[in-house]
Parts: C-alpha cells; structure tokens; sequence
C-alpha cells in the first residue's frame, strides 16, 4: 500500500492519517463540540438566564471555576486544538483539505490571542493599561462573544471539511488512504 | 503572588508567580535592534530576499505588540490600534504566503504605507499634550513606527531621488524609534521608581 504524504510518517502514530483517521477525528470532534457547547452554556447563561458574567461559566465552569478563570487552561486547549488540525491534516484531500486548512488558520489566529492572554496574565501587562488581560479583538468586542465568535467560525469550516470528508467527490475519494473512505463506499 | 483583579467575564493565572514587565522589556530590546538595524541598513543595502524581509516584518510586529502590552496609554481609542496592527501584519502575511506575483505587485506602492505611518508617527510625538499624557504620544509614535518598517521591508531601492523616498523615512524611522524606546523607558522607570499611592498603586500587580 502506498503511504499517503505526511500519514504515518515522523512523530505522528502509525496509521493516525490511513486506518486510524476516522477514529482520530470523531475523538477530535467530540472535544470540539464539548468546548463549543460550553461557550454557547455560557452565552445561554448570559443572555437567556441573565446570570452576570461572573457567574456564567458554562456547565462545568459551575463546578469547576479554573476551567474559566485559568489563562494556562484556556491557551492549553487552543495548542492542543492547533495541534490536532496540524496532525490530521494529512489525512485531508481535496476540497475538504482546504476547508480544513481554513479552519486551522482561524484556529492559528486564536491561538496567537490565547498566547497574548497568557503573556499578559503571566507579566501583569494587560494591553494598553487595560484593567485585566485583554485580546487584540477584545479592544473591539467583548470576551465572550468575541471567543463565541472565534470557536463559531473555527467551527463552522471544520464540519465542512469532515462533510467532504466523509462525501468526498470521486477525485477527492482516490486520493483518499483512510478509513473514513471505506465509511461512505456504495 | 497571583493575578488579582479579575473584574467581569475576566481570567487570571493559577501560576505562583509574576514574571513581571522586564520579560517584556527584555525581549523588546532584543527585536527592537532587528527593526532598527534593517531600517538604517536599508540606506545602502539593496532591498531585501523574501526571508530577511519576513524577518524584519516579524520582528516590527513583535515589538508593536510589545510596545502594546507595556503603553498605559496611546492617546487614541483602542481599536485604531487594532487598524494599525493590520496594518503591520499586512507585510508579514505577504512575505510569509502570498506567492510572488502578489508581491510584486504590491512592492511599488510600498513606500506609501511607511510614508504615511512616518507623517503620523511624527504628528503623535508632536502632539501638544499635558505631561501625564506626553509618553502615551511617544507610545503611538512608536507603535505607528513600527507598521512603518515593516512596510519598508517590502519596498524596492530604486537609485537616486526615487530611492530618498525610501531612504529618508527609514532614517527618520530608525531614528525615531530609538529614540521614542528611550525615551518611554526613561518615563517608566520614573513612574515605578515613586511610591504607589492609593487605589490606582494597589490596582495594577507589577
């Protein structure tokens, strides 16, 4: 069998991007989905409830406060979301490679504000002499909708690339080295 | 000593310690050089490869964000900071993806953008203010100084009085920013050197 560029290869676990992707991928999108699900608890809690942002912290905010409150938490999850669109690049092709490869610079971009957060949080320099640690878009909308606002449009052309993904055109599907594949063959 | 104000949908940091501005400061006076010393080489130095000129235009965006986080105040509301910032990056995202033929077409009017961040450079340090507000004048000077040269990295070196189109500002730039770096850490140290005093001094950890 010949091995898909970039699957398998290096640091990456054999087969991550061939018989493993579409493993890979449901795990992956589950903790999109998780995370996003507490961004849009928290704007429930705001908008629908009410609840004053303090208070609002999503579901398990509510148990666990430092999952809002920590900066190192927040920039964790961005790496570890930038990460997880690098590594299963590779198993992309086609169109939806490049609605992948959309949503990984939006989600490159967000990261570089979690950094920004996290530098100011770690120095006591809130940008412009802001009262607390603030993102460069920040200075134009609030946190809340502003991270709502990024996990939508990091979201948003990530389900179109796992839908071409998963319907991939007969181009796109010969391309194709992994189990994801299989799941849509006639 | 952990980050305490946390007012509103704010976060804070779980780490035991601050590691205070003078990281901040450090690294800005190891990028400051790069910029500094792409913009009086661009005197005599033919115009840059696409790498060099990535380089600068990283390390110009670099010391605008520093040069964010260490201003009080700029003297201008925040999100003329943000269009600026854009404005910066502009060049970086050229060097770094966009194919050549995109570049090049861009190089010609290159020189425009850093001639302008020059004239508002030069306004907002000339801008009459009290003292309280003079170092947030420089602050936007150097922040407009900054997207200046990193535009100056995409500029061509065209031979006689064109090329003083190019040459001139990057001097005045260079110069500029040395100078407004200086003069911004002088006031600084100034301002931690007095005793904090009420609320404002327990407000802001440093």
């Amino acid at each position: 069998m010949t091995t898909h560029s970039g699957a398998g290869r290096g640091l990456l676990p054999q087969g991550l991007n061939e018989r493993r992707h579409r493993a890979a991928l449901l795990g992956f999108t589950f903790v999109v989905i998780a995370h996003w699900a507490e961004h849009l608890a928290q704007a429930f809690q705001i908008y629908a409830l009410g609840w004053p942002r303090p208070q609002a912290g999503g579901v398990l905010g509510l148990w666990f406060p430092w999952l809002v409150t920590s900066e190192w938490m927040h920039y964790g999850y961005a790496i570890v979301m930038l990460i997880g669109f690098f590594v299963l690049l590779p198993g992309f092709t086609g169109k939806s490679r490049t609605w992948w490869k959309i949503a990984l610079w939006i989600q490159f971009w967000h990261h570089i504000e979690h950094f920004l957060l996290l530098v100011q949080a770690l120095t006591g320099s809130p940008i412009l002499g802001q009262p607390v640690p603030t993102s460069i878009l920040q200075l134009v909308l609030p946190r809340v909708e502003l991270h709502l606002f990024y996990n939508a449009i990091v979201f948003v052309p990530m389900v179109i690339a796992v839908y071409h993904h998963m319907r991939p055109s007969a181009a796109d599907r010969a391309e194709m080295r992994c189990s994801c594949a299989v799941a849509v063959a006639h | 000593m952990v980050w305490l104000a946390q007012g509103g949908h704010d976060h804070g940091t779980s780490v035991p310690a601050l590691l205070g501005p003078l990281v901040l400061l450090v690294v800005l006076y190891h990028v400051l050089p790069v910029v500094v010393g792409y913009a009086v080489l661009s005197v005599v130095a033919p115009a840059p490869g696409r790498r060099t000129a990535l380089a600068v235009t990283v390390a110009s965006v670099v010391a605008f964000v520093l040069h964010l986080l260490l201003a009080d105040d700029v003297g201008f509301p925040p999100r003329v900071a943000v269009l600026l910032l854009v404005c910066a990056s502009a060049p970086l995202v050229l060097c770094w993806r966009a194919p050549e033929s995109v570049v090049a077409r861009v190089r010609p009017f290159a020189p425009w953008p850093a001639a302008g961040a020059l004239v508002m450079a030069a306004l907002a340090w000339s801008a009459r203010a009290e003292p309280a507000l003079a170092t947030a004048n420089v602050h936007a000077a150097l922040l407009c100084a900054c997207a200046g040269v990193s535009w100056l990295a995409l500029c061509e070196r065209t031979p006689r009085w064109h090329g003083l189109a190019v040459r001139v500002p990057a001097v005045v730039l260079a110069l500029l920013l040395v100078a407004g770096t200086a003069h911004a850490t002088l006031q600084r140290s100034a301002v931690e050197d007095r005793p904090a005093s009420g609320a404002n001094g327990a407000a802001r950890v440093r």
